[in-house]
């Protein structure tokens, strides 16, 4: 890989990964459009991040063979494949009707499935809207780009809190942090943070919460982490109502932490 | 269950009787999902239609290599890109003002398919790098900050992740441009 392919790898990286500048973009996507080998570079970047993505799938980035889309085309066309779209057609109607009527022709099951199917409703809505709110749990409780504490040089203990926080040990971690707070008057917001999110995984729910309206309560710069990570409390014990609430507050303010996920949280949650 | 071929000649002779065992067995799935990602119920149909016909046609006419997973599994991995290919597609109509080039259905489907290929050839490079790597590309590629991968991974230093992550990602650029399909996948 010459020097070259270095520098545009750099740009490329920082691009996609968001770590670029409102100006540092529109640089890069002017540079996009004036020089073909960085677009290659890029595209082939952009195939990569749709791997990890979900929501993303690039549609427009290499136009495929022409001989190959025409040869595929063709048979979607031909009769072969009209026999196969028949074929699933059938089947797509006889599995609905069989899931409509099979068992209604019974009358005397009807008054039996109506009160089963209820039952079913009730449990799969429960099953269901629990599964979804974990799911989303698990995505956002990564717990990544959390404040270092290290660079306090005089508290050994909070690093050492940190480190437990990190490998997951959380009621230790928890025991260090709550100590801490208890015995200082000073607001720490990233302390405050960390007690926080290791209440939360210890389920100690009101606790969490309290540390984290202390947080919104302060001046801190970074005040407004305090709304996301009570969100996430929320979200954690299937509180979607509270959790729309506390993620309605974040959108009220475009400066606000993860602004953006907070848009995208909520748009799910509804 | 039985074993992929069961499906796929089931498929390739459009048998009634095995297209019903695949789609009761496979579409409540492929439904819970496009419902749960903006989509209804005849969303899911259609994509269950065009992933099952995509199936087919790469059996019959592009060599689709052994199915790695289970066909199910394949299946609904399908039928996941064929939906965020629609959702992508229909963000795009919004910010274009609706402007949309017109394609017959069988177009958009024969690009849907060389589309998947694609994603499946970077898939399988991903997968074939050193496990350290694809551990690397994986946070890289979730945009996870060099200094947290730093700490997940153990390493000194962010300049020692940063080395690391140049390096395999050279290496899978470097095997995804010498494969073969790669060369037909783009022109």
């Amino acid at each position: 890989m010459d020097t070259n392919q270095e520098k545009y790898h750099d740009q490329i990286d920082a691009y996609l990964r968001d770590e670029l500048s409102a100006g540092d973009r529109a640089l890069f996507e002017q540079s996009l459009q004036n020089d073909p080998e960085l677009l290659i570079e890029f595209r082939i970047h952009q195939e990569l991040f749709v791997q990890t993505d979900e929501t993303t799938w690039i549609n427009e980035s290499f136009a495929p063979d022409k001989k190959d889309v025409k040869e595929v085309e063709a048979y979607f066309k031909s009769s072969d494949a009209q026999k196969l779209k028949d074929t699933i057609a059938r089947v797509q109607a006889n599995y609905q009707k069989g899931s409509n009527t099979s068992f209604l022709k019974n009358k005397l099951f009807i008054p039996i499935l109506a009160a089963a199917s209820i039952a079913l409703f009730v449990v799969l809505y429960l099953v269901d809207s629990n599964s979804s709110t974990q799911d989303l749990y698990a995505t956002y409780s990564q717990w990544q780009n959390l404040p270092s504490l290290t660079s306090r040089s005089d508290e050994n203990q909070l690093a050492q809190g940190q480190r437990l926080f990190i490998q997951k040990q959380y009621d230790k971690s928890y025991i260090i942090f709550k100590n801490y707070l208890n015995t200082t008057n000073e607001i720490v917001p990233p302390v405050l943070i960390y007690a926080g999110l290791s209440a939360l995984e210890l389920k100690k729910y009101k606790d969490a919460i309290s540390y984290f309206d202390q947080l919104i309560a302060s001046d801190a710069i970074d005040q407004s982490k305090g709304y996301w990570y009570k969100a996430l409390v929320y979200l954690k014990q299937n509180k979607k109502n509270e959790a729309i609430q506390v993620l309605e507050i974040i959108l009220k303010e475009e400066q606000n932490y993860n602004f953006d996920e907070a848009n995208v949280l909520l748009k799910k949650l509804q | 269950m039985p074993d992929n071929q069961y499906f796929i000649q089931g498929i390739l002779n459009s048998d009634e009787r095995v297209i019903t065992e695949i789609y009761t067995h496979s579409f409540p799935k492929v439904l819970k999902f496009v419902l749960q990602n903006k989509g209804q119920q005849v969303d899911a149909e259609d994509v269950f239609q065009k992933a099952l016909m995509q199936i087919s046609v790469r059996i019959k006419h592009r060599d689709l290599e052994t199915i790695r997973s289970t066909f199910e599994a394949y299946l609904f991995t399908a039928c996941k890109n064929l939906w965020r290919r629609e959702l992508n597609k229909s963000k795009k109509t919004v910010t274009n003002d609706g402007v949309m080039e017109l394609v017959s259905e069988e177009s958009d489907m024969a690009y849907a398919l060389l589309e998947q290929e694609r994603w499946e050839l970077f898939k399988e490079k991903l997968e074939k790098l050193s496990d350290n790597c694809k551990q690397i590309m994986m946070l890289f590629l979730k945009k996870v900050s060099y200094a947290d991968m730093a700490t997940q991974l153990s390493y000194s230093s962010e300049t020692v992740v940063r080395q690391r992550v140049f390096k395999c990602k050279a290496k899978l650029i470097a095997s995804v441009k010498s494969d073969n399909r790669f060369k037909n996948l783009i022109s």
